[in-house]
């Protein structure tokens, strides 16, 4: 039985202006918004937005800002970009999705999640979230 | 009553047929999430909690603002836009996992930041995961034997992360251990295995905590060094330890891990667990010391250890994690040479000695005498007259009459042998044929690589009627000895 797995596909330019923009942030968690289009399996980041992190209180914790991602989903429902998940970095901890991720996270998004290790960016991965196991499922990443 | 839009975020599309709006008729902003949920349960769930409030991480727009920002509940216009707007949020854990529960072998442990990261690949894996992860972190593992089998253990078992492990061995690095025994390298020659073993696991895994047993393990002590451990691996390369271990895990309730090579072949499987055969069940006795060589003796092909060692550290860790199905009740066997795997079925003997229904081994025995060992392998058998390598030296200056027979393997003679003092090539399994051709009248001394094959042949010898000598230490006591020149192995 062949399995068909959506994967995420992200050009080298935008990846690194990500990535640059992730790192910023360090040693706070960055986060923001992955826009672009759908094409059958296919989800092709045209561009990013970084929003402002809303969650005060702790420095590991990011809260994409609300007000943002509502101009973003009023552009797409006008015939714009595509908001196909969002991103945030893990500073100094693997981009694995923390039991805080998962139980925040909503269906169909994918999550992106950067590790910031000193400073750096150094990996990138892609989970969406199965909602019959409530657990994260990698998604590939393919870079164009 | 106004007739207002609600905007849909794709993931709850699902719930409302796969439309991106939908129009209700309301006369408040809460009326309109009203409607739209009344007969919908699933997405009612979605969006409030059991006491009807808006779940945290769900925002609703009315136009442009939020309805947290928003008087109670703000009445609406005709053509008013609401949008169920998700709240993103998430965050990395930076405190340390906590314990959860207690594992079928192993406690769990918590593990830090530096831990997650460094198995990530493993915690990917559900057969791992994070409970299994923790498992490992929480598993003691003893290891018996620093050498061949014992280094690609401890080096797969610290990289993968079991949090203790111990090892037995009371041996230093030896210049031909290099071969096989990645643990080790040149510069730790001549230096306790042990001390050159701790080195390298903890800049492998500095996590890892790595107890130390420097003692030859005996029927005296044991019991005492395999007690608490959850998991034996055995790495040892002679039968008295093998049944030593067997026996002391069985009577403790410990499984062992077994792993044997010898040349091209190997073995592997795990005894003494629950329900499952021992070591004894599969072979109740030893062979006869003289068909059990040692690595020395009878040489090893180097990565062979490698391919069983790993093989035992596999099934070490699917123990920890309780995962998969184990080598219980079955025997592998390698063929490295022809690259064959083969597996046998074995079964527990209820007659076995130590773990049938009547055992009659409920302490530790004597295992070299069981084994019909010497302790000193470089001795003679009982009552076999011997000579040091200086008086051969003396007989060969005098001129003496004598036959110098040497019983090693053609390929061990190639690598040094007394020729030059003229000595002849028997090896032992061609002894009965032409032991005729030799001479009884005329004294002859037998040599081997360190004394002890030599030893078992001058005693036969000696009954058929010859006047035979055993050469004390082999042919490595004359490289040492008399001549530095000579390469040894």
């Amino acid at each position: 039985m062949s399995v068909t797995r959506t994967q995420l596909e992200i050009g080298s330019k935008i990846c690194a202006d990500l990535l640059a923009s992730v790192a910023q942030g360090y040693p706070g968690e960055a986060c923001g918004i992955l826009l672009g289009r759908i094409e059958g399996d296919r989800r092709v980041v045209e561009g990013f937005r970084p929003a402002p992190n809303r969650w005060s209180e702790r420095e590991d914790r990011y809260l994409v800002d609300p007000e943002s991602l509502r101009r973003a989903l009023a552009a797409e429902e006008a015939g714009g970009a595509r908001v196909l998940g969002f991103y945030h970095s893990h500073p100094d901890a693997p981009p694995l999705p923390s039991e805080t991720d998962r139980e925040l996270a909503w269906p169909w998004y994918y999550y992106v999640i950067i590790r910031v290790a000193v400073g750096k960016p150094e990996e990138t991965r892609a989970w969406e979230l199965d909602v019959d196991t409530g657990r994260f499922e990698e998604r590939p990443i393919r870079y164009t | 009553m106004a007739r207002v839009s609600i905007r849909i975020p794709t993931p709850l599309r699902p719930f409302v047929d796969g439309r991106s709006s939908v129009d209700v008729e309301a006369e408040t902003a809460r009326g309109a999430l009203a409607r739209l949920t009344e007969s919908n349960e699933r997405l009612r769930a979605q969006l409030f909690d059991d006491d009807g409030e808006l779940r945290n991480f769900v925002n609703v727009y009315v136009g442009t603002n939020n309805l947290r920002d928003l008087p109670d509940d703000p009445a609406l216009e005709e053509g008013t836009e609401l949008s169920i707007i998700p709240s993103i949020a998430g965050g990395r854990t930076s405190e340390v996992i906590e314990m959860t529960g207690g594992g079928a072998e192993a406690e769990r442990a918590g593990l830090t930041t530096d831990e997650l990261r460094r198995y990530s690949r493993h915690l990917l894996i559900p057969e791992v995961g994070l409970e299994g992860q923790e498992r490992l972190k929480g598993a003691r593992v003893l290891l018996v034997g620093a050498g061949g089998l014992g280094s690609p253990l401890a080096l797969y078992l610290t990289a993968a992360g079991v949090g203790k492990i111990g090892i037995v061995d009371h041996d230093v690095v030896d210049f031909t251990n290099l071969q096989r025994q990645i643990l080790h390298d040149t510069s730790s020659v001549g230096t306790s295995k042990l001390e050159s073993a701790r080195a390298r696991l903890h800049a492998i895994n500095p996590n890892v905590d790595v107890e130390t047993f420097e003692t030859r393990l005996d029927s005296g002590n044991a019991l005492e060094i395999l007690q608490g451990w959850d998991v034996v691996a055995d790495g040892s390369d002679n039968f008295p330890t093998r049944y030593l271990v067997n026996d002391a895990a069985v009577l403790l309730g410990v499984p062992t891990v077994y792993g044997a090579i010898f040349r091209f072949e190997g073995q592997v499987s795990v005894f003494g667990a629950e329900d499952g055969p021992c070591y004894r069940c599969l072979f109740r006795e030893p062979p006869p010391a003289e068909l059990a060589p040692s690595c020395a003796d009878a040489g090893v092909f180097g990565v062979l250890p490698g391919i069983v060692g790993t093989i035992q550290a596999t099934e070490t860790i699917k123990l920890i994690l309780g995962q998969g199905r184990p080598l219980i009740g079955r025997i592998l066997l390698i063929d490295a040479l022809q690259m064959q795997f083969r597996e046998l079925s074995i079964h527990s003997d209820p007659s076995c000695p130590v773990c049938g229904e009547s055992p009659t081994i409920t302490e530790l025995i004597d295992y070299e005498e069981f084994c019909g060992v010497n302790v000193d392998r470089g001795g003679s058998a009982d009552g076999v007259p011997e000579m040091e390598v200086t008086q051969l030296q003396r007989w060969l200056d005098e001129g003496r009459d004598f036959q110098l027979i040497d019983v090693r393997e053609p390929y061990e003679w190639q690598i040094c042998n007394l020729e030059p003092q003229g000595a002849r090539l028997t090896p032992l399994g061609v002894f009965p044929t032409v032991v005729g051709e030799l001479d009884p009248a005329i004294p002859m001394v037998v040599y081997c690589r360190s004394g002890a094959r030599s030893a078992n042949a001058v005693e036969k010898l000696r009954e058929a009627g010859f006047d035979a000598i055993n050469l004390k230490g082999g042919i490595l006591a004359w490289a040492e000895e008399v001549d530095e020149s000579m390469p040894t192995y």
